[in-house]
C-alpha cells in the first residue's frame, strides 16, 4: 500500500495556475473553500515544494495567521526540490537535488500519511508525467486569466481520472479526482 | 430588442482542450444524464452555430442517428431536434450547407441570425469558431462539460488572450457521476 500523492492547485477556468490568491481571483468563495483545503491537508504529513514556491512561501508563512494552512505548512515535513540551495531557511525542510521521480517513488513506499504538492507547478507537471499523482484537488476560479502558466503541460500523455466529488463555493468549483491506473 | 442569448456549449477535457490535436473527439463520454440534458435544453433552442469541421461531423451522423440499430431514445430524440433546427455554419470555404443551414463568412451575420431566431443560439465549436465569436463580443454564456481526462494535447477551448475576464458561475452540476457541467455568464450578475 503506497502513500497517496495529492496535488492541490488553484486555477482559472482557462487553466492558469500561477500567482493565484492575489486580487479578486476567488471573490465570493465561502467557507466551503476553507473546508476543502482543510480536508486536503488533514491527511497530509509531507509536502513537496519546487524552488519558486518555496522562495515565495518561506518568508511569508512563518508569520502568517491564515489558518488552517499556516500551522500546517509551517509544521509539516517539507521536501524542497531545487538545483540550488534555498536562500531562506524554513523549519522542517529537507533540501534535495535528487532526481524527483525516483525520490517520490521511494517516498510513496514509506509509511506515513498523504504527500501533498502545493503550488510548485513545474514539480507538479513532472510528477503527473511520471504517473506519480494519485489525486487532484482543484479549485477553479470563475475567470479567464488569458495568459500565464498553465497547470497541465502541453505535449503530455493521456491520463484518465475518476471524479470523486464536485462542489461549488461562491463562483469557484471545488473538484476532487482520483487517477485511474 | 432581442432577449435571445448566444451560448457556447462544449465538451472539454480537464486540461482545457475541446478536441485532440487532430480534431479527435473520441474521448467525451456522453452518459444518460448528459444526453437527457442535451435533449431537454436544446429542444427549445432557436439556432445552432458550427464551424465547418464540426458541422461536417454532425451532418455525417445526426441525420441518420435514429435509424441506426443501436440508437438510444436520447439519440433518436436529438436527431429529431437536430434535423430541422436552423443552423449557421461559419466558413469562408463553403458556399452552402444542408440541413436548414445558412453559411456565413462573418460573425456579425450570426448576431442577426441569433436575434431573429425563435430561441437561444448554441455554438458547438470548433475552437476557432468560438474564438471568432468571442472576438466579435457575441458570447453571452458558456456551458462547459468537463470530462475526467487529461488529453495532454489538443485544441484549447479558451484561446489565449491578453485581458483577464471575470465570469459569473450561474450553476454547476455533475452528470453521470463523472462530467462536471458548469454554466458561466459573461456579464457579471449581481
Amino acid at each position: 500500500m503506497t502513500r497517496n500523492v495529492v496535488l492541490y492547485e488553484l486555477m482559472s477556468l482557462d487553466g492558469c495556475a500561477d500567482d493565484p490568491g492575489e486580487g479578486d481571483w476567488f471573490g465570493d468563495a465561502d467557507e466551503r473553500l476553507i473546508d476543502f483545503l482543510g480536508e486536503t491537508i488533514a491527511t497530509q504529513d509531507a509536502v513537496l515544494l519546487g524552488r519558486r514556491t518555496y522562495e515565495k512561501w518561506a518568508p511569508h508563512w512563518p508569520t502568517s495567521t491564515m489558518q488552517p494552512f499556516a500551522d500546517f505548512i509551517n509544521s509539516t515535513q517539507k521536501y524542497l526540490f531545487s538545483a540550488t540551495p534555498p536562500t531562506v531557511a524554513w523549519a522542517n525542510t529537507v533540501h534535495l537535488e535528487a532526481a524527483v521521480p525516483d525520490f517520490v517513488s521511494d517516498l510513496r513506499r514509506t509509511s506515513g500519511g498523504d504527500i501533498g504538492i502545493h503550488g510548485s507547478l513545474t514539480l507538479a507537471r513532472s510528477l503527473l508525467a511520471e504517473d506519480l499523482v494519485d489525486e487532484l484537488r482543484l479549485v477553479v476560479a470563475p475567470n479567464l486569466a488569458g495568459h500565464g502558466t498553465r497547470l497541465f503541460a502541453e505535449d503530455a500523455a493521456l491520463h484518465h481520472f475518476e471524479l470523486l466529488d464536485a462542489q461549488r463555493s461562491g463562483g469557484c468549483l471545488l473538484l476532487h479526482y482520483r487517477a485511474r491506473s | 430588442m432581442t432577449t435571445n442569448k448566444i451560448i457556447v456549449w462544449m465538451q472539454s477535457s480537464l486540461d482545457g482542450y475541446s478536441s485532440g490535436p487532430d480534431g479527435e473527439f473520441d474521448w467525451p463520454w456522453i452518459g444518460d444524464d448528459l444526453h437527457t440534458h442535451f435533449v431537454t435544453t436544446l429542444r427549445s433552442a432557436g439556432l445552432f452555430v458550427y464551424g465547418r469541421t464540426v458541422f461536417e461531423m454532425m451532418a455525417g451522423f445526426w441525420p441518420i442517428a435514429d435509424t441506426l440499430p443501436d440508437s438510444t431514445p436520447n439519440q433518436s430524440a436529438y436527431a429529431r431536434i437536430w434535423r430541422p433546427m436552423p443552423k449557421a455554419v461559419l466558413s469562408r470555404m463553403l458556399t452552402d450547407a444542408e440541413w436548414n443551414s445558412t453559411v456565413v463568412a462573418d460573425p456579425g451575420h450570426i448576431r442577426e441570425l441569433a436575434g431573429a431566431a425563435e430561441g437561444d443560439t448554441y455554438v458547438f465549436g470548433g475552437s476557432r469558431t468560438v474564438a471568432a465569436l468571442e472576438a466579435a463580443g457575441l458570447v453571452d454564456e458558456y456551458q462547459l462539460f468537463v470530462h475526467p481526462v487529461l488529453l495532454g494535447a489538443g485544441r484549447p477551448f479558451f484561446a489565449p488572450r491578453q485581458a483577464r475576464a471575470q465570469l459569473t458561475l450561474v450553476e454547476a452540476r455533475v452528470f453521470d457521476g463523472s462530467v462536471v457541467g458548469s454554466r458561466y455568464a459573461r456579464e457579471l450578475v449581481a
